[in-house]
């Protein structure tokens, strides 16, 4: 993987079952709970490439 | 005849042209009971086309029985009630569909005692929808519907609260609470939604605020997220240039607010020269065009998308892109000049440049910028050629083919996007009546209006 998009901010995410961030083209990047406490704070956008 | 073409972003369909695939050229939009990829022959004008995450609204003036009105059309995603009741319906029997339905809200109206309404107005958040409504001899309203994730809706729930779902979903956004210089709105004369204007998790309104005896007065209230000082207001507690550290003990109880869940006062304005003419939103600031002609703002400057504009003069337009803001310049002819992220080209220029000025590159005695249309990290123009033909260029992030150029590299200067090599069939490609940019995708609103018009009428 090359650069990540963007860095973000947990309180700009959306919370329901996984942790949410808009992506420009309409998809949104999904991180799960566990996935973060796991340390996993990296995800891909379903539609398109781009890792955060 | 009149179309409207789309390209990009339709992983919902929300490109309205019958598939569910990206598009990277432009394709003409079918609409539900007309012809594919026409408009209905009773439209005669898109007044406006704006993206949510995946779902899609025009507002189209149409002709009926002589009589002109408004309407508006939906397509893509419409599972949290963000293209309205009858669409959720539909939806939830059917699944999304991929060309443009009339969301006829006109029972619904009459249900909450909004009849003989007129949609003047429409926006988007990212699942959640706007329509402004007039009526003669009483006040503007704006309705709201859809997801209240960062209080969208604007009626004061939280986004837990389920509440905001019962019923039809639709709500009507009330700013009798705001009060300026000791007067309250809910003693106004009169009230008038100039403009609505909307981000990806925020919206304000300009509205136009008469009290008895006085000269109007110019109010700007917002609602939705606020955490970058976008709104106006930090709230003292929130950290919003932080990066959360994430840990174990991973947030399980929900954060503090990060949204206004109803309308909060950004600014007032009493003289005129101060008005705002024109404003728009990105994610994190939202950026004001002063009738004064200079320029100010609120929110985020973490990627320069704030940086310099109080500086700027002689700007007729300025829009945001999610992280940049925009200007056309008054100067003859005009130039566009940008500032915010170039992680993908969206700047349309050098980023070391020392001026701000996209390189569309117009021929300085013969073509000129009509109009600027922003979108989530993509920037389109539309200039007038050597011979008086409308052409429209753009630049930015391309990922989805929303440049229409037939390619999905980002474009980090200006590439001629109108009219391509290659016309759709039966398309008129002059002129180009408007353009507008979303979430991942460009509109084209180009042709006559003659002759279908004429039939409609004559029926």
């Amino acid at each position: 993987m090359g650069a990540y998009y963007d860095e973000l901010e947990i309180e700009d995410m959306t919370w329901d079952a996984e942790e949410r961030y808009p992506y420009t083209c309409g998809d949104r990047f999904a991180v799960s709970r566990k996935q973060l406490a796991n340390y996993e704070d990296i995800a891909i956008c379903p539609s398109c490439s781009p890792v955060i | 005849m009149l179309n409207l073409l789309s390209a990009g972003s339709n992983a919902q369909g929300q490109l309205g042209n019958s598939t569910i695939d990206d598009s990277h050229t432009f394709r003409a939009c079918s609409f539900a009971g007309s012809l594919p990829e026409t408009l209905p022959p009773s439209v005669t004008n898109v007044i406006d086309v704006t993206n949510g995450s995946n779902h899609t609204l025009a507002l189209l003036e149409v002709m009926i029985d002589g009589k002109k009105s408004t309407e508006v059309w939906g397509c893509g995603d419409g599972r949290k009630g963000q293209l309205g009741p009858i669409y959720k319906r539909r939806h939830t029997d059917q699944g999304s569909t991929t060309i443009f339905q009339n969301l006829a809200f006109a029972d619904a109206f009459d249900k909450l005692g909004l009849g003989g309404y007129t949609i003047t107005t429409i926006g988007t958040t990212w699942e959640t929808s706007y329509l402004a409504l007039q009526k003669l001899g009483k006040r503007d309203l704006i309705v709201s519907f859809g997801s209240n994730d960062f209080g969208d809706l604007g009626v004061g729930k939280d986004s837990g609260d389920k509440t905001v779902e019962k019923g039809l979903g639709i709500h009507v956004v009330n700013f009798s609470h705001i009060a300026v210089g000791g007067k309250s709105i809910r003693s106004a004369q009169s009230v008038t939604v100039e403009k609505l204007r909307t981000g990806q998790r925020h919206a304000i309104a300009s509205l136009q605020v008469v009290w008895a005896g006085k000269e109007p007065m110019q109010i700007l209230v917002g609602w939705g997220a606020f955490r970058h000082g976008q709104l106006g207001t930090v709230p003292p507690s929130s950290k919003p240039f932080l990066t959360s550290t994430i840990s174990k003990s991973s947030p399980t109880t929900p954060l503090e607010p990060t949204y206004h869940s109803r309308p909060t006062l950004i600014m007032s304005l009493a003289a005129p020269s101060d008005f705002v003419t024109e404003y728009s939103l990105g994610i994190h600031h939202s950026v004001f065009l002063h009738a004064s002609g200079h320029v100010s703002f609120r929110g985020s400057n973490r990627k320069n998308q704030t940086q310099g504009l109080d500086a700027c003069r002689n700007i007729c337009d300025i829009k945001c892109t999610w992280n940049g803001s925009y200007m056309l310049t008054k100067d003859n002819p005009p130039h566009v000049l940008s500032t915010g992220s170039n992680s993908h080209g969206q700047l349309g220029r050098a980023e070391d440049s020392s001026s701000w000025k996209v390189e569309v590159p117009i021929d300085e005695d013969s073509k000129a910028i009509r109009t600027l249309a922003c979108g989530s990290e993509h920037s389109l123009v539309c200039v007038v050629n050597e011979q008086g033909d409308d052409e429209v260029w753009g630049w930015g992030w391309n990922e989805h083919g929303n440049l229409g150029v037939g390619h999905t590299l980002d474009a980090p200067a200006p590439l001629k996007m109108w009219p391509p090599a290659q016309l759709p069939e039966n398309i008129e490609p002059h002129p180009v009546r408007n353009v507008w940019a979303g979430t991942g995708s460009s509109w084209i609103l180009c042709g006559n209006t003659d002759g279908t018009v004429e039939k409609t009428t004559s029926m």
